[in-house]
């Protein structure tokens, strides 16, 4: 009865009766009323906890990325599914693309992971003073014409606002003269210089959790938790309004560029010409032959 | 709390010899049943006799159509356009197809009740709403003429979404998630072919003030 199976171990949460832990921390015990919703964040995207003033550089990166204008294409998602006048559906089909998207906060641990490499190459080539060596890397690997690092593109606009946000939050944390926001500040000085390129606040997020001893791996998932409550408003307040103009919009909004009208093959053998027609049939052409 | 040993399937017989509620799919079915016909056997539990199979078919074909401009496809091409794979944009479009299906069957509240005759009256909602809508009731008809199956309702005036609901329900799918799940499955051809024709990262073609949005400072601020 049942095949032996190998049992999957989990670190994640465990119920024993009325007792719940997560991560290994008694839940009513140490976590009520002690733990922030940016520590259980970090705690899921990390297994580990972290003290109250780094939880704060989460709230700061969530407060400062409540970009959730409904016309940007991500938060659209989220109204056009919700009104229908559900909001679960829509927060799931507007995350989805996040995935694996080239934008969205779950590639800052792809854009982490590029940091650490800008900085490790950076120590290869003058182990006694990698900051100054950091020049030579980044006109080896980006100098035009080669393709710009990914995470400096910024949609539709010169430069993304929200990295000021994001660094004026870190100046008054005192965590601005960290060494990961010091290797991205550099960086981004030295690609500006080098072809005009601007950072998405993705890359400046990246190097924000690397300080505070986040892995690229950890980053990912975390990063793109602390955006979630702009999804959630948006269909929360698409499902209410349900608003009908955008269940169909009309003919004029849309511009057809595919295959212009015409005939299957199937019918157009079912057609039968009216030369081809008896005497007895009724006076049509394009009759359709019976079958 | 003592739970079972084992999951309960009641539609597939797993293994590498797969049957559909008893049918044996690659042996049988797949050689003498096309896949519309399988696919009611599964919402059914009835393999159907070939008029059903082919009214289902006509119905499914003429679900299909959903372009760019009704929102589950909008939905599907946006995230498309945020660059996700194929995978996470056939989600999208199946929530928000599923959604679409949810909603149109809410709005025909009454309908089956009228069609399985315990009610008087055809709901006002579903009458026609227009000469087009009409018009193409009448194709619907003639699509389903040569399948000789007899549709309860379809000599009313109903509007084409509601014809087609008498189709299928004719055709055995006579709860609310059955038709829901024959519109999603029908739709999802078309709305994920949309979306993938999206090419991605290409924000400047998509028009971000269709339809627009204000903004009102909420009261209190």
């Amino acid at each position: 009865m049942g095949a032996d199976l190998d049992p999957i171990i989990t670190s994640v949460a465990w119920v024993a009766g009325d007792d719940y832990f997560y991560f290994g921390h008694h839940v009513p015990g140490e976590l009520a009323g002690n733990e922030s919703l940016a520590g259980l964040l970090a705690l899921a995207a990390s297994g580990r906890s972290l003290p109250p003033d780094k939880c704060q550089v989460l709230d700061d990166i969530a407060t400062t990325l409540t970009v959730a204008d409904p016309r940007i294409w991500p938060l659209k998602i989220a109204r056009l599914v919700s009104s229908y006048g559900g909001t679960i559906p829509a927060i799931a089909a507007a995350t989805l693309w996040m995935e694996d998207g080239p934008v969205g906060f779950f590639r800052c641990g792809a854009l982490a992971q590029m940091l650490m490499e800008w900085r490790a190459e950076a120590a290869r080539s003058a182990p006694d003073d990698p900051s100054r060596a950091l020049d030579g890397v980044l006109s080896s690997l980006y100098a035009a014409p080669k393709p710009a690092p990914p995470g400096f593109r910024v949609p539709l606009r010169a430069k993304d606002e929200r990295t000021a946000v994001l660094r004026q939050c870190l100046h008054r944390r005192g965590r601005h003269e960290l060494p990961w926001w010091a290797l991205y500040e550099r960086a981004t000085g030295i690609l500006a210089g080098l072809r005009g390129l601007e950072p998405h606040v993705a890359v400046g997020v990246a190097a924000a959790c690397l300080d505070l001893d986040l892995t690229p791996a950890e980053i990912a998932p975390l990063a793109q938790s602390l955006v979630h409550h702009a999804f959630v408003a948006n269909a929360v307040e698409g499902a209410r309004q349900a608003p009908r103009q955008l269940h169909r919009l009309p003919e004029t909004s849309v511009r057809y560029a595919g295959p212009p009208p015409r005939t299957s093959p199937r019918a157009e053998a079912a057609i039968v010409p009216e030369s081809h027609q008896s005497a007895d049939s009724l006076p049509r052409s394009g009759v359709a032959a019976p079958r | 709390m003592q739970t079972p040993e084992t999951i309960t399937a009641r539609v597939v017989t797993p293994g590498d010899r797969p049957r559909v509620l008893g049918y044996d799919v690659q042996g049988d079915l797949a050689r003498y049943y096309r896949f519309p016909e399988l696919v009611l056997l599964a919402a059914t539990g009835q393999l159907p006799s070939e008029p059903l199979g082919r009214a289902f078919d006509v119905a499914l074909q003429f679900l299909a159509p959903v372009s760019v401009a009704e929102a589950p496809v909008h939905a599907a091409v946006l995230t498309r356009l945020c660059g996700a794979s194929g995978s996470s944009v056939i989600s999208a479009a199946v929530i928000g197809l599923a959604e679409q299906a949810r909603h149109f069957i809410n709005g025909t509240a009454g309908l089956i009740a009228w069609l399985e005759g315990r009610t008087q009256d055809m709901p006002p909602a579903c009458r026609s709403a227009d000469e087009a809508d009409a018009e193409a009731v009448g194709r619907l008809r003639e699509a389903l003429a040569s399948t000789g199956l007899m549709v309860r309702g379809l000599d009313a005036p109903l509007g084409l979404g509601p014809a087609l609901l008498a189709v299928l329900h004719a055709c055995g799918l006579t709860s609310a998630e059955q038709i829901e799940f024959a519109i999603v499955l029908a739709r999802m051809p078309c709305a994920v072919a949309e979306a993938l024709a999206q090419q991605p990262g290409r924000y400047e073609e998509y028009p971000m003030d269709l339809p627009p949005f204000h903004h009102a400072v909420p009261h209190g601020r």
